[in-house]
């Protein structure tokens, strides 16, 4: 029985979530208010304000969770995604597991954010802090207004339902339940450097100032956007049964777009910090990186574009977000346009052949990648607008433009982290990657003469990883020699300390080392793999690319919330046994395919087992090579973020004089 | 840097876009099959008795697919059984019972009405692949010359149904005009 005490609670974050709103309209006006009554006290409110909002959310939140932990089916959105069958960790995770949930979410780390930001602010930028946090309030109330008058989670079903309607199944994964929050830290982050730029916009704080703060919450940003899109193709590839981890679904694009934005933001902060260049680009980058962040929470939130991931589709709610980004997109444009460009006394490019310049075309190009990302996933909806055709624009468009404008990337690579600021010698230049081009080369060449190259990707890829791949050994040898004869170490020790001390550019390295491992994953998986559709009884024994199966028979049985018809495959020449299974979920009427996946470093078997004819099984067989090499890549790419985040000296000494020019120039 | 002010036409034009998709239906996609004549299927019914789906020329048809573990196809039953009254006369209507376990499909025929001349069993699904089903319910509407007509996703209402059964009939009479 439902008693008092959990209604009393729904309702107590209820209300919570309502002082929040009212909390967070406060701290939208402290700064307007604070200026026109000429009290400074009420603009630095807005400190305690963020804790206050950090706290009420928090408490909504936490009622919304222990109404799924103990099933409370009278609030409406957990009779929608919960059941009292479905295992604890997914009651919890389900909590994000629909539209509303996950919008609270959403806003609970926005509020997070802020209170962080916040606590940072005090003393490092007291005097922008009000500006900044009402730039969060007015994103936040943008939220909580849509969460509280259109998206209710705390709402009633009264009286309550017996049982829940379940958890959709294929939400009902580790991989799933975590992918989510990691994308929307990751989205909800860049509003941080969206936050900058409008406050440096609003009070004319230049950016040199203020460029070095965004960085570290760039970075972060972009980290966890990066581990929530692959957790989400880790996710779509053991779990829908394709044997592909990446589909050009809109949804999916909607969460590279920013992340390429991000790349490109990421690497101009590094210019302007070491040149004092970019100045209007990297304001337009911060605003539109997070623009692009609001923009995927439309497209998957409204239910414009149609896609796999197929959401509540209210056009309330749709209009409401349109209209929010409207406003966003067009105030910060529109104080980007009005005010943006006074400050054009950045020094020019010296050279073509400098670092910034290669940095320059990395922005380029990213930026290119994005809008082709963006004309792809519009494309469909501008032609139906224009004559009604209903079209969708799969991986062949993609694969097309992308992986060449890639490719390009992966060369910028290798020669950018090699080549001076200012003005690069070009015959040192050349000297320097010869040997390194010869590597990759040679690579490629071997790669046409020992195997069957599908497409012709497939041996520049190679090629261009490995060139890449040497210019890193080279230059961390070259540094750690010279470092061990100037400090009179060993090589061993030399290492060490070098990758020690200079963590941003080794962080930066790592990173590139972790992206190089990604794209000789991609190439594997993307252009090597082997396929086969057979039906099988037991008994038989299929070979592919060189691994042979025994299929042994099935069985049924009954699990939480679920029946699963499970086969069993004998991986011969080894003692692996495969065991994809077939699960019908009862309550939400769902089948869905569990892959069964025996993995190595060099490839993955990944069996699904399909419909019954006669007691004989369709059966799906993919061979894919190097696909872990995505995930471990993954891996790679958050340590290096982590190692290069963890030097925060630099940082320290922008700030202080940060802190000392705005008090010489009072606001 | 006049480039700068690209933004505010680029804006513009992705506002109309996405105005404009709030307003269309993504979840609205025409059939392959609306103008093909019914595929036609090999099977059994729900009694196990030998029959053929789709070799309806000469009468217009309504083939409704329907399972007994799928919640709106209660509700769109009760449709069913009324328009089974009112239009029987005029159109046959036909089940394809789908994804289901026979015993339940019986029994849910037996506890609410069985509005269906005879329901197809498709236990596999492969007749819904054929079809290009992918939510229970769906129905189509078929002319008297086979033709599909019209198809619905969803549970219909008495009001669709009363609109499909017009839209049959109706061509089936232009057609014996010709």
């Amino acid at each position: 029985m439902q008693g008092f005490s959990t209604t009393y609670l729904i309702e107590l974050g209820h209300l919570a979530a309502f002082a929040a709103l009212i909390v967070i309209a406060f701290m939208a006006v402290a700064p307007i208010l604070a200026a026109r009554l000429n009290a400074p006290a009420l603009a630095r409110s807005g400190v305690n304000a963020s804790f206050v909002v950090l706290f009420l959310m928090t408490i909504g939140g936490a009622t919304l969770m222990y109404a799924f932990i103990v099933s409370d089916f009278s609030v409406k959105y957990v009779a929608d995604h919960s059941n009292t069958l479905l295992p604890l960790l997914y009651k919890v995770t389900a909590l994000w597991g629909g539209h509303e949930g996950s919008l609270y979410l959403w806003a609970w780390v926005l509020a997070l954010f802020t209170a962080i930001l916040a606590i940072q602010g005090r003393h490092r930028f007291p005097l922008r802090l009000p500006v900044l946090l009402s730039v969060q309030a007015w994103l936040l109330l943008g939220f909580m207004g849509l969460i509280l008058f259109l998206s209710n989670p705390f709402e009633r079903l009264l009286p309550g339902v017996v049982e829940g309607r379940d958890l959709n199944p294929l939400l009902q994964d580790p991989g799933m339940a975590f992918h989510p929050p990691m994308l929307y830290l990751g989205y909800v982050g860049f509003s941080v450097p969206f936050a900058f730029a409008l406050t440096a916009l609003i009070t004319r704080w230049e950016t040199p100032l203020w460029i070095g703060l965004i960085r570290r919450w760039a970075l972060f940003a972009w980290t966890v956007l990066t581990i929530g899109i692959m957790l989400g193709g880790w996710w779509a590839y053991y779990e829908l049964g394709w044997g592909g981890y990446w589909a050009w679904d809109p949804v999916e694009n909607a969460s590279f777009m920013p992340w390429l934005l991000g790349t490109a933001l990421i690497h101009s902060i590094t210019v302007q910090e070491n040149r004092r260049m970019l100045q209007n680009w990297n304001l337009f980058l911060a605003i539109s990186t997070f623009a692009l962040s609001l923009l995927g929470t439309f497209l998957v939130r409204s239910g414009v574009l149609s896609s796999v991931h197929a959401f509540a589709v209210d056009p309330g709610r749709g209009l409401y977000i349109l209209l929010f980004l409207g406003a966003v997109l067009t105030i910060s444009f529109g104080l980007f346009l009005a005010r943006g460009r006074t400050d054009e006394n950045s020094e020019a490019i010296g050279s073509l052949m400098s670092r910034e310049m290669l940095f320059v075309l990395n922005n380029v190009l990213f930026t290119v990648l994005c809008l082709c990302v963006m004309l792809g996933t519009l494309y469909p909806l501008a032609l139906e607008a224009v004559n009604g055709a209903k079209i969708t624009i799969g991986a062949p468009y993609f694969n097309i433009v992308m992986v060449p404008l890639f490719l390009l990337v992966i060369l910028l690579m290798g020669i950018g982290p090699a080549t001076p600021w200012r003005k690069a010698d070009v015959n040192k230049l050349a000297k320097r990657l010869a040997p390194s081009l010869v590597i990759g080369v040679a690579s490629a060449i071997a790669l046409m003469v020992f195997s069957t190259a599908a497409h012709w990707t497939a041996p520049v890829a190679t090629g261009l990883v490995m060139f890449v791949l040497a210019t890193i050994v080279f230059d961390f040898s070259r540094n750690a020699a010279r470092r061990a004869r100037q400090a009179k170490e060993s090589i061993a020790k030399a290492c060490f300390s070098m990758v020690k001390r200079n963590r941003r550019y080794y962080g930066g390295m790592i990173v590139h080392f972790g992206i190089l491992v990604i794209a000789a994953g991609l190439t594997g998986s993307g252009l090597f793999r082997s396929e086969l559709v057979v039906v099988m009884a037991k008994g038989d024994v299929i070979e592919l690319a060189g691994e042979r199966l025994r299929f042994d028979g099935t069985r049924q049985f009954k699990k939480d919330n679920y029946f699963a018809l499970q086969g069993r495959f004998a991986l011969l020449g080894t003692d692996k046994v495969l065991t994809p299974e077939r699960r019908k979920y009862p309550v939400q009427e769902a089948p869905t395919t569990e892959s069964s996946i025996d993995g190595n470093l060099w490839r993955d078997v990944y069996v699904v087992i399909g419909e019954a004819i006669d007691n004989r099984f369709s059966v799906h067989i993919y061979v894919n090579p190097l696909v872990e090499w995505i995930w471990y890549g993954g891996g790679i790419i958050t340590f290096g973020i982590g190692w290069s985040l963890s030097q925060r000296l630099r940082e320290k000494r922008v700030a202080v004089t940060s802190n000392k020019s705005m008090a010489g120039s009072q606001v | 840097m006049k480039l700068w002010w690209g933004i505010i036409p680029a804006m513009i034009v992705l506002f109309g876009l996405l105005g404009y998709g709030l307003t269309s239906n993504p979840k609205h996609i025409p059939s392959p099959l609306i103008g093909k004549t019914f595929p036609q299927l090999v099977g059994k019914d729900l009694t196990g008795k030998d029959i053929t789906l789709g070799n309806t020329k000469g009468r217009p048809t309504i083939v409704n697919v329907w399972a007994s573990w799928c919640v709106s196809c209660r509700a769109e039953h009760r449709v069913l059984v009324r328009g089974a009254k009112a239009y029987g006369s005029k159109v046959d209507l036909i089940g394809i019972n789908y994804k289901d376990e026979l015993p339940d499909a019986q029994r849910w025929l037996s506890n609410f009405g069985d509005p269906y001349l005879w329901s197809y069993q498709d236990l596999s699904g492969r007749a819904g692949i054929e079809l290009g089903v992918y939510g229970v319910p769906e129905t189509f509407f078929i002319d008297a010359q086979g033709m599909i007509v019209k198809k619905i996703a969803g549970p219909l209402t008495d009001e669709t149904l009363r609109e499909g059964v017009e839209l049959i009939t109706r061509s089936d009479v232009a057609a014996a005009k010709e």
